[in-house]
């Protein structure tokens, strides 16, 4: 039966907010091209390409990761959320105390030992002798704002301007997975939604040819893939991990015996798709499935693209260490590049964690063992990416965090170690509307506890919604009865106002 | 009323399903409807249960007032008697008419068959959760056209592969796990017991309410049973003694942190355990959303913030047991069970007034009572919460279950959200059916595949699916009514046993232990933790054989902090809380995976292989093809088509592409 007429018989329904029969329409375009590609630039091209935003969090199930209104001006249009996975430990590296050095060897000062027993951290001390370690690194002041920076920094100092540092963060608990899924989720167990599929879900993303919410590891995070999951959220806005070697994203090159028929066999399948969607007529999932073909044409050219670090020009490479002596530099370098590279394509969340196999920061003992090499791999590219950020423009909307699960005492554990510490710790922001040259709350002397202005991980993520245009109470997903927010449901998270720029 | 419906269903043999009224009232005997029967023996539990609902001093009402009370779910299960239709024709059981009767009051119609072999690989796949195979179509082409519907339909509730299949709808609910979570995400090497139980119970028909029974409670039971020890013992007797205990696996399911201990974490990891076995008891069994009261009073439904803890405290005295190595169970504390209280804000370092064990107040205002159990090993409170959620007393547990079955046949439940019978949750779209079910059931010995029967043997379930765009989309859809409302998409596991079937590689075997697939190194690094594998051999990565890489999907491995990308990408649910309903995305990982990845060019080529040495002739090869994909012939035109692409990509592409057909992926 010719086209024309099959498509007669067809219903007509609402798509995108306009009522036309679209196979017809497609069909009419088709010629010598698949109706599903036709339809794919149809998409893409033409005047429907471009349909009125939909409000934030209603979800066009045909394209979910279509970019959606905001509630408000955002600040930010991307995320990149530099994870380092352990612990690092604050007192060695933003937070410096003199104090602390001209304690060394000494037990806590009893003030401070009472303050923390009386809190809820004060578990802190399990494990740690009472006895302080001072820290084994030099801290000088950086920049007009004359933050102290330790040695284990010297690329990351010259952002002195460029960051707020928050020296006050709390965690709820203790140990890795629990403190790091409250990070990701907002809560200490698993099984809720990530900060990234919450972001997608509300907005979706500004390029929908490659994934909204993108992670980046050479190993995850302790706690594993439960940090990242999309949790209760619908699986559309679920993170697609991208590798910075090889192949960016699994399954996305046919494999040799099938690579060169592959548009004909997707073309034929089509056909197939087409025949065998008039005999249902009206189901919305069949075009959606028929679309998916189409974008992951679109994805393979664009996420081979986007792999394609050696097209940086040679001093973007020195730049971040991709020609560092060390691999592991070297690696995190070109995790930092295309992060870049993600956001600059219109990527709504990157996610980067720092793990280079099973040890993150966690310097239980031998503290200068774990933290130099660790800086020495992470520390350039960093403040690479930042300043790429910056020189590039791309800085101004998009919102960087360095941050962990939680910091490490002051106390000494094992062999000059640090053990954990949920009590107070320190993370930075720039970028996204962020008031660069801030310093946020503080600790005690020693930098065991925060004592000015504590807080909690649900306030830096209203902060980062905020800076998004997502007010933090009205980003919600029923669950079980339960309008389930980032924020937790008690409503108690407030943006800390005073980050943004008047 | 039902029956004489039925009788004029059998009167009309002429009809192309007339006779299919007849072989349901042959080969189901034990499904008796409302008017045959004498009232069921309500009375003195249900007044027991339900003046409290009335009572002007029930606490709930004093609390929240009148409005909360009014809940439909709180209402008793009644038997509602069959509604009388117009149509009568068009009634095969009283399912159709509780619908229709619906559907007329509000002018609609019902929607036209579906086609017969649609009908065929819908009614397979949702038993077994296999695709339907040209010998399965040719076997029921042969049978007697009067019985050949209900044998079909016997055959396949009566396979193996149905426990196996409906195993994992469970498994979702009770949010099964390999591994612990957390940091080191031990795995649990007997946690596969469980899983294998939960495949019998189905394939055995084991009545809801001893299902319930022994995952709440079997080890109580256990005790209570003859122990197979000094005396020559059966393997029956063996079986009643471990059977239930495996199955009190379930207290033991959730994620568990057990690192928490380095860090003086027991009590925040002994809260979470206790919060999330009695929000997921509340969820599975009683539709009730206890998350939400955990912290506070319910903002909506009829609970109040103590009620989260009287729940618990049935499970209070469970500890974690592991020295009996060989299976995942508890131990009961008796000598010392610690007081229950209530958390203010659900912070376990806030406890308040203390409670003891109690049903909802709102049916239940009184404590609980428990008899100790004689043998005083046991507290007993378990059991006697288990036997509740099983009682025809209890408004919600057989809705919740048969609501969980309608939806995994229809693709929607009568009530839309499976785990939330509450105000926030949907209302049922058909209140008389969904308890003209639960009765059903109840009568049945809470029978689960006598409410599968029913359902199947349904002329709604012979209905195509009418989706909201179909009928807007044309006046002659436009008063179709069905419930069914779209095409669902294979499930992660369904779609991978359906690969490997096609391709002939699916195996069918006993699987105990979980079949580890091989993931590459760069997989393995999604959790740090298996990189340092301990003694135990707890915390690593361990491929099993190639010979074992075949079997259906529900005997893989599945880890709490490492997903097997296969399943993520094809939307497995998270495994930490419980899941009613799956979503389902459509994306284009998935695509890519279809096309490209290890399992379908492995599939595609083994497909290929298989058909070459049968025929180097293009046309027959197509035909072959066809037949193990899709399960039918092709048409002519995709014939020659198909042979056209053969000219130039080799018989492995074109398997490829159909693998990748829409017909292929979607339940019609």
């Amino acid at each position: 039966m010719p086209l024309h007429q099959q498509s007669n018989r067809l219903p007509s329904y609402r798509v995108f907010g306009e009522s036309f029969n679209r196979r017809g329409f497609l069909q009419s375009l088709g010629g010598g091209m698949g109706a599903a590609a036709a339809y794919a630039l149809l998409q893409r091209d033409s005047a429907f390409a471009t349909p009125p935003r939909r409000s934030l969090g209603d979800i066009d199930p045909l394209r979910p990761m279509a970019a959606r209104l905001t509630h408000f001006a955002p600040t930010a249009k991307s995320v990149i959320f530099l994870f380092m996975v352990g612990g690092p430990s604050q007192i060695d590296t933003w937070d410096y105390k003199p104090e602390l050095q001209k304690l060394d060897g000494q037990p806590v000062p009893s003030s401070i030992r009472e303050a923390l027993n009386k809190s809820v951290h004060s578990n802190v001390f399990h494990g740690c002798e009472d006895k302080l370690l001072a820290s084994p690194y030099r801290f000088k002041q950086f920049g007009q704002s004359g933050i102290w920076v330790s040695e284990l920094f010297p690329h990351m100092s010259e952002l002195a301007d460029d960051i707020c540092l928050i020296h006050s963060m709390q965690a709820e608990s203790n140990n890795h997975a629990p403190a790091s899924y409250q990070l990701h989720t907002g809560d200490v167990r698993a099984g809720k939604a990530s900060l990234g599929s919450w972001i997608t879900y509300g907005l979706g993303s500004e390029n929908e040819n490659l994934p909204g919410y993108v992670v980046l590891f050479d190993a995850g995070p302790l706690g594993g893939a439960a940090n990242y999951s999309n949790g209760f959220l619908p699986p559309a806005f679920q993170s697609t991990r991208i590798r910075s070697v090889g192949e960016p994203v699994p399954n996305l090159v046919p494999p040799t015996l099938f690579a060169s028929n592959q548009r004909d066999s997707i073309d034929l399948m089509q056909s197939f798709n087409r025949e065998h969607q008039i005999q249902y007529p009206g189901m919305q999932e069949l075009d959606a499935r028929i679309a998916s073909y189409e974008l992951a044409y679109r994805m393979q050219s664009e996420a081979l693209e986007i792999g394609r670090l050696e097209e940086e020009p040679k001093h973007i490479h020195s730049m971040y260490g991709i020609d560092h002596e060390d691999k592991r530099t070297q690696s995190f370098a070109r995790k930092c590049l295309l992060a870049r590279r993600l956001v600059e394509k219109g990527v709504r969340f990157v996610q980067l964690y720092d793990m280079p196999d099973k040890d993150g920061w966690d310097a239980h003992s031998k503290l200068v063992d774990n933290h130099t090499p660790r800086a020495r791999w992470t520390d350039q590219p960093v403040a690479a990416l930042v300043k790429d950020l910056k020189q590039s423009g791309l800085l101004d909307s998009t919102l960087v965090i360095w941050a962990s699960e939680f910091g490490r005492t002051p106390m000494m554990q094992g062999d000059k170690g640090r053990q954990h510490n949920a009590a107070g710790f320190t993370i930075w922001m720039a970028g996204g509307g962020i008031r660069p040259g801030l310093r946020i709350g503080a600790t005690d002397e020693i930098g065991l506890m925060a004592v000015e202005r504590p807080i909690p991980f649900r306030d830096l993520h209203a902060t980062i919604l905020h800076a998004l245009g997502i007010d933090c109470e009205h980003l919600s997903y029923l669950v079980n009865g339960r309008d389930e927010r980032l924020t937790g449901v008690s409503g108690s998270a407030k943006p800390l106002a005073d980050l943004f720029k008047g | 009323m039902a029956f004489m419906l039925l009788r004029s269903a059998i009167g009309k043999v002429t009809r192309r399903n007339g006779g299919f009224a007849i072989a349901l009232l042959l080969s189901l005997p034990s499904i008796a409807f409302a008017d045959e029967r004498p009232e069921t023996t309500s009375s003195l539990g249900d007044q027991q249960t339900f003046h409290e609902l009335h009572n002007p001093d029930n606490p709930i009402r004093q609390r929240f007032g009148e409005a909360r009370l009014q809940l439909w779910s709180l209402r008793p299960i009644s038997r509602p008697s069959v509604p009388s239709v117009q149509m009568e024709d068009w009634v095969w059981n009283p399912i159709d008419a509780f619908l229709l009767s619906q559907w007329e009051s509000s002018e609609q119609i019902p929607a036209p068959d579906s086609e017969e072999r649609d009908w065929l690989r819908r009614l397979k796949l949702h038993l077994t959760g296999l695709p339907l195979t040209t010998s399965d179509a040719e076997d029921y082409d042969r049978g007697d056209p009067l019985l050949r519907d209900t044998e079909q339909i016997d055959q396949w509730l009566n396979s193996p592969r149905y426990g196996e299949h409906w195993a994992r709808m469970w498994l979702d609910v009770v949010r099964y796990s390999d591994s612990n979570g957390f940091d080191w995400d031990e795995f649990r090497p007997n946690a596969w017991k469980f899983r294998n139980y939960i495949v019998q119970a189905f394939n055995q028909d084991k009545p809801f309410d001893r299902f319930v029974l022994e995952q709440i409670a079997g080890d109580e039971l256990a005790v209570d049973a003859p122990k197979p020890s000094d005396a020559p013992t059966t393997e029956a007797d063996l079986v009643a003694h471990s059977e239930p205990v495996i199955a009190s696996g379930y207290l033991r399911l959730g994620p568990y942190d057990n690192a928490a201990k380095l860090f003086q974490e027991e009590d925040r990891a002994r809260a979470e355990w206790m919060a999330d076995l009695t929000e997921t008891t509340a969820s599975a069994f009683l539709g009730l959303t206890m998350g939400c009261c955990r912290c506070h009073d319910h903002k909506t439904d009829p609970l109040s913030h103590a009620d989260h803890y009287r729940l618990k405290a049935f499970f209070a005295a469970c500890q974690i047991d592991d020295s009996q190595k060989d299976i995942l169970t508890v131990r009961e504390s008796v000598e010392k069970i610690d007081a229950t209280r209530v958390f203010y804000q659900g912070d376990h370092r806030q406890p308040r007034e203390e409670v003891e064990p109690g049903f909802p107040s709102v049916l239940y205002p009184g404590t609980a009572v428990i008899p100790t159990p004689s043998h005083g090993k046991t507290t007993g409170r378990r059991s006697v919460l288990a036997r509740w959620i099983g009682s025809r007393e209890n408004p919600w547990a057989a809705r919740v279950l048969v609501n969980r079955l309608w939806q995994h046949h229809f693709g929607t439940g009568l009530v839309e959200t499976p785990n939330d019978f509450g105000w926030t949750g949907a209302a049922p779209s058909n209140l008389p059916l969904l308890d003209f079910l639960a009765s059903e059931l109840i009568e049945n010995g809470w029978s689960i595949k006598a409410i599968q029967h029913l359902i199947v043997t349904s002329h709604a379930y012979r209905q195509i699916a009418v989706s909201d765009a179909m009928r807007n989309g044309s006046p002659e859809h436009r008063n179709w009514a069905s419930p069914r409302k779209s095409l669902h998409r294979l499930k992660a596991e369904e779609l991978r046993d359906a690969i490997l079937q096609a391709s002939g590689l699916l195996t069918f075997e006993t699987v105990e232990n979980p079949v580890w697939p091989e993931l590459s190194q760069d997989i393995l690094q999604t959790n740090p933790a298996i990189l340092d594998d301990n003694k135990e051999k707890t915390k690593g990565w361990y491929p099993s054989p190639p010979s074992e890489q075949t079997v259906r999907s529900l005997y893989l491995i599945q880890k709490r902090t490492l997903r097997l990308p296969w399943m993520e990408t094809f939307d497995q649910p998270e495994n930490a809380t419980s899941c009613g309903r799956r979503d389902v995305s459509i994306v284009a990982p998935q695509a890519l995976a279809q096309l490209n990845s290890e399992l379908a060019v492995q599939a595609s080529e083994t497909l290929a292989r298989s058909l070459d040495k049968q025929t180097g002739d293009k046309e027959k090869a197509v035909v072959a093809l066809f037949e193990r994909v899709l399960g039918r012939l092709p048409t002519e035109d995709e014939r020659t088509r198909s042979v056209r692409f053969l000219e130039q990509a080799s018989v492995a592409e074109l398997a490829n592409v159909l693998l990748n057909t829409n017909e292929f992926l979607f339940v019609p």
